[in-house]
């Protein structure tokens, strides 16, 4: 059961197309777990199409209809080309939502590095430069060092769980860190924890021994 | 545009569906033409009102045609039971748009293989509406939008109308980025409940 949702801030920037594409990336991954979320998401589309009508119209140019019956009559693609496509062959994950899918596909060459003990990661290359993504798996019962972040922190749980002093998060639960908000996160016991995470500015090691790690946590966005 | 009265706007909502469903199902191009002649105007007005550094505004008839497009190819897809034509031209708009100003950010960052039909993905909106009230309320939403008081409407404008975020909205106007977030939530808890009960709270 999924506890942890985006906000109606997010989700509307999400539904209105203002969302910065890494935070989308994530989004996307909870709305294919999550149900009421995207009841929320199917609302404020709503709200958007019945708001279509009090935009001030403008006319399009003049050669604009002919020009596209033109190209519907020429070669345009056909329908199958514009609907979403299987995940492709490759790297693939049962139960990973569809779009880490796509990204684990175009991401061929995974570096996991080890941060600290229990701690690796894997950065995605996912075509923008203002959120790092992340995969982040903590061993289980292992604890990752405390830190705060200059910017905004966000954490899919994909599997396992973790915990820190503000909850417990399982599966599909989606993680709001805000900047000045210090936090230790801890893999459960009994399971490994896997999480797909944006950050938006370089994480700040808050622990004078976590000082040493932090080159690894420099935004380094791709 | 016209400044419907909720009648008129039921009555030019389900013309609309029923223009859409003819191009879904029999590919009808006198309907499509019909079609663009309600949407394009208000697709470009969308792209005029939208445009950015990203998204300039020369690129307005090109959103037109590349949305338009779109309609025709999918309309095949467009299920009347689980949104009104309105909404579902929105969200073609809405993805041709991040599509559009995405083809910029590609060129300096790489492509992902991530588009926008990955992330809105249709195939999931697998929920049919509950009530079929629900669609009809959205007719009432240009009507409900104008009675929400000036600040809320302001804030819903720049989401809706701009395609801004919330920061970049804090950063136009002024205003705390709490008090942003916060008159977006108050807009958008009204219109919901207009939405689900036809009657503004
Ligand atoms: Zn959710």
């Amino acid at each position: 059961m999924i506890q942890h949702h985006p906000d109606d801030n997010l989700l509307v920037e999400f539904a209105s197309g203002g969302l910065a594409w890494g935070l989308c990336l994530l989004v996307s991954a909870h709305l294919e777990k999550c149900h009421s979320c995207k009841l929320k998401i199917q609302m404020q589309e709503r709200i958007g199409g019945g708001l279509l009508c009090q935009l001030a119209a403008a006319e399009p140019a003049p050669d604009s209809l002919a020009t596209l019956l033109a190209k519907i009559d020429g070669e345009a693609p056909s329908p199958a080309t514009l609907l979403p496509q299987p995940p492709p062959a490759g790297p693939r994950q049962a139960g990973y939502p569809r779009v880490l899918n796509k990204l684990l596909h175009h991401n061929p060459a995974m570096k996991w590095q080890r941060i600290s003990r229990g701690l690796r990661a894997c950065r995605l290359i996912t075509g923008q430069q203002r959120y790092e993504i992340c995969l982040h798996h903590i061993t289980r019962g292992q604890q990752v060092h405390q830190h705060d972040h200059g910017g905004l922190e966000i954490t899919l749980v994909l599997q396992g769980s973790f915990s820190d002093a503000q909850g417990i998060y399982h599966a599909g639960d989606f993680v709001t860190r805000h900047p000045g908000q210090v936090h230790r996160p801890t893999a459960s016991q009994n399971e490994d924890c896997l999480c797909l995470s944006a950050v938006e500015a370089p994480a700040q090691l808050t622990s004078i021994f976590g000082r040493l790690l932090n080159p690894f946590l420099r935004f380094r966005p791709a | 545009m016209n400044t419907s009265s909720p009648a008129s706007g039921i009555a030019r909502d389900d013309s609309l569906s029923l223009l859409l469903m003819r191009v879904g199902q029999t590919r009808d191009k006198q309907a499509f033409a019909e079609l663009f002649r309600s949407y394009a105007p208000l697709i470009k007005g969308f792209a005029i009102s939208h445009a950015n550094s990203q998204f300039p505004v020369q690129a307005a008839d090109e959103l037109v045609q590349e949305v338009m497009l779109k309609v025709w190819l999918k309309a095949p897809s467009f299920e009347p039971t689980k949104s009104s034509a309105n909404t579902w031209v929105y969200t073609v708009m809405r993805n041709c748009r991040v599509d559009l100003m995405r083809r910029s950010s590609r060129r300096d960052f790489g492509d992902s293989g991530i588009n926008v039909e990955d992330i809105w993905d249709e195939a999931q909106d697998n929920h049919p509406l509950t009530q079929l009230q629900q669609s009809r309320n959205e007719a009432l939403i240009g009507a409900g939008f104008k009675q929400l008081p000036d600040e809320q409407k302001q804030a819903l404008t720049y989401v809706y109308m701009h395609g801004k975020s919330h920061s970049e909205i804090a950063a136009e106007t002024g205003l705390p980025l709490g008090t942003v977030k916060s008159r977006v939530r108050m807009g958008l808890m009204r219109m919901q409940t207009l939405l689900k009960t036809g009657e503004m709270p």
